[in-house]
């Protein structure tokens, strides 16, 4: 695999920890 | 060079054609496949929310109830909506930045193919179980798009169906988001810049980061909406101690993004067409760069405008306020820059340049309404009412869907490889651009005189307006089968189309074959 496989997928596993961050924050703000 | 490697490499890779018959679209990884699947799935959602339209338009034809009961007008009003929202300008625009992308950017392909594929065919599911909600007990969703509870907490079966549809939704663009933001973030062609990206590009970067950042608050609202339902919870029920009001907040976190998630690629659209048949560069490329992000930023804190009745404290109220008021300054940066683009241009006026002046135009017109909805005051007077309808009419319709026209009539030629039927193009234009105006035009006044949106049925002083506007609604309905007839006929043939379209257009995409090769850019571009 290319380095750039590698490159992609950290960016869409950060860009995806974003999107979770964003659903958890959306429903535990308010549970709290 | 390590870019071609991932393409070269794979067995068979790089030395095909497009498969053929039905599983080409099923299983197909290519960007140009996908984008056009996202492209007809757009149009087939356009039909059935257009065709609701019509039905909303004839029953408001006249007042008193006429062709449907209030109960399937009210599903008919949050259907549509829904529809046009995540069914057919998302889906579009998607569309656009699976085909254009990696042309733009000098890419092989996007930079997760499989999870294209998949993030398309998950649309067909969600918009099948929107669509046939309507055949459900109890019937579709009535309570308005924005599924508001305590409404929303007490509907059958259909409600807990779209909740599902809208979680699909969402994943689906989440996947797109991540796909097509990694795709720009690391595939462009070596010596692309981010300040040398065209517009279209930008616009579509920002929208990525903005659906990664509001598709899961959306989903978290739906979610707490679904255990509420379901397992006893009360996030939104006040007889448990919940509060309705909070959804509102959780939802327009969401729900004012997404009006610019609805509009950002739109100005990409815009900013790449109105240069070329200009036959000039776009004046002010970095402002127009800084002018997205702006509005991306600030869409952040500005959801309390739609919520301006609610019992805010008038200090929340004036935040909102300003701050919804200050999106006219990177707004206005990009009018000024369009139209600064076309002065002294040679201008021609071929069918996407049509589109893309009545954007401009008709665009900002939904842009000032928005200015006098800002207005706390003001909105607590026109607060649902038709002029709410007429604004984001205005901004949807002869905004983001004018730039899908202008898109389309502009790549046609590069997707299909013929020239589309310049006078039928026009014909759609002159149709809709007239039609439409009708239609919503009088909206403005029937909302001052205070006609409330979301009935069936009508004071008398309201029949004259209304019956304008729906004959507005059949003629832009009707001369929307002209853009079908121009697609199919430039599918089926017509005048061959070269690499280089039109005159003025600029951009790697226009360095590849008319119709655009299966597969491009393997060998990653030069940049002069």
């Amino acid at each position: 695999m290319s380095r750039r496989v590698d490159r992609n997928l950290r960016t869409a596993v950060l860009l995806g920890l974003v999107a979770a961050t964003m659903f958890t924050l959306s429903v535990l703000g308010y549970l709290s | 060079m390590e870019s071609n490697v991932a393409t070269a490499e794979l067995p068979g890779h790089g030395h095909h054609g497009a498969p053929g018959g039905l599983m080409r679209w099923v299983t197909t990884t290519n960007h140009k496949d996908i984008g056009t699947l996202y492209m007809w799935f757009a149009a087939t959602m356009f039909l059935f929310g257009g065709l609701m339209a019509m039905v909303i338009r004839a029953e408001l034809f006249q007042p008193g109830l006429q062709v449907v009961q209030p109960e399937l007008f009210n599903q008919l009003t949050t259907l549509h909506g829904l529809i046009m929202i995540f069914g057919v300008i998302m889906p579009a625009f998607t569309g656009f930045a699976n085909w254009q992308v990696p042309l733009m950017i000098g890419a092989p392909d996007m930079a997760f193919p499989r999870m294209n594929n998949w993030s398309f065919w998950l649309l067909p599911v969600a918009g099948m179980f929107l669509v046939g909600s309507m055949f459900l007990p109890g019937g579709a969703v009535a309570g308005g798009w924005t599924m508001y509870p305590p409404l929303f907490l007490q509907g059958g079966i259909s409600y807990d169906l779209t909740i599902f549809a809208i979680h699909i939704m969402g994943a689906s663009s989440i996947m797109g988001s991540i796909n097509i933001a990694t795709t720009i973030l690391n595939m462009r062609a070596p010596g692309m810049t981010l300040m040398k990206m065209p517009l279209f590009v930008w616009t579509w970067l920002i929208t990525a980061y903005l659906l990664i950042a509001v598709m899961p608050v959306l989903a978290g609202a739906v979610t707490m909406l679904l255990t509420d339902r379901n397992f006893d919870t009360h996030f939104f029920s006040a007889a448990g101690g919940g509060d309705p009001v909070m959804f509102q907040h959780i939802f327009w976190f969401f729900g004012h993004p997404e009006v610019y998630i609805l509009i950002l690629p739109a100005f990409g659209i815009i900013s790449t067409v109105i240069p070329t048949f200009s036959r000039k560069p776009l004046f002010g490329y970095a402002s127009m760069v800084y002018a997205t992000a702006s509005i991306a930023i600030l869409s952040f804190i500005v959801w309390g405008h739609h919520m301006f009745t609610v019992g805010m404290p008038a200090a929340a109220q004036l935040f909102f306020m300003y701050a919804t008021l200050l999106i006219a300054v990177p707004t206005g940066v990009k009018v000024f820059n369009w139209v600064a683009t076309m002065w002294k241009g040679s201008l021609t006026f071929e069918t996407p340049m049509l589109f893309a002046v009545a954007f401009v135009c008709l665009f900002t017109i939904g842009g000032f309404s928005g200015l006098v909805l800002a207005m706390a005051p003001v909105d607590i007077q026109l607060q649902d009412t038709y002029y709410v309808v007429a604004h984001f009419h205005y901004v949807l319709v002869t905004g983001a869907l004018f730039s899908i026209f202008a898109g389309i009539y502009y790549w046609l030629p590069k997707w299909t490889g013929h020239m589309y039927d310049e006078t039928l193009g026009r014909w759609h234009f002159w149709l809709s651009a007239i039609s439409v105006n009708v239609l919503f035009f009088p909206m403005h006044f029937l909302g001052l005189a205070g006609m409330p949106r979301r009935i069936p049925d009508y004071a008398l002083q309201f029949a004259d307006f209304n019956r304008i506007a729906s004959i507005g609604g059949f003629v832009f309905g009707a001369s929307q089968i002209l853009l079908l007839i121009v697609i199919l006929k430039c599918i089926r043939g017509g005048a061959k189309a070269e690499a280089r379209v039109w005159e003025g257009a600029q951009g790697l995409e226009w360095s590849v074959a008319s119709p655009a090769p299966y597969h491009t850019f393997a060998q990653p571009p030069e940049l002069k």
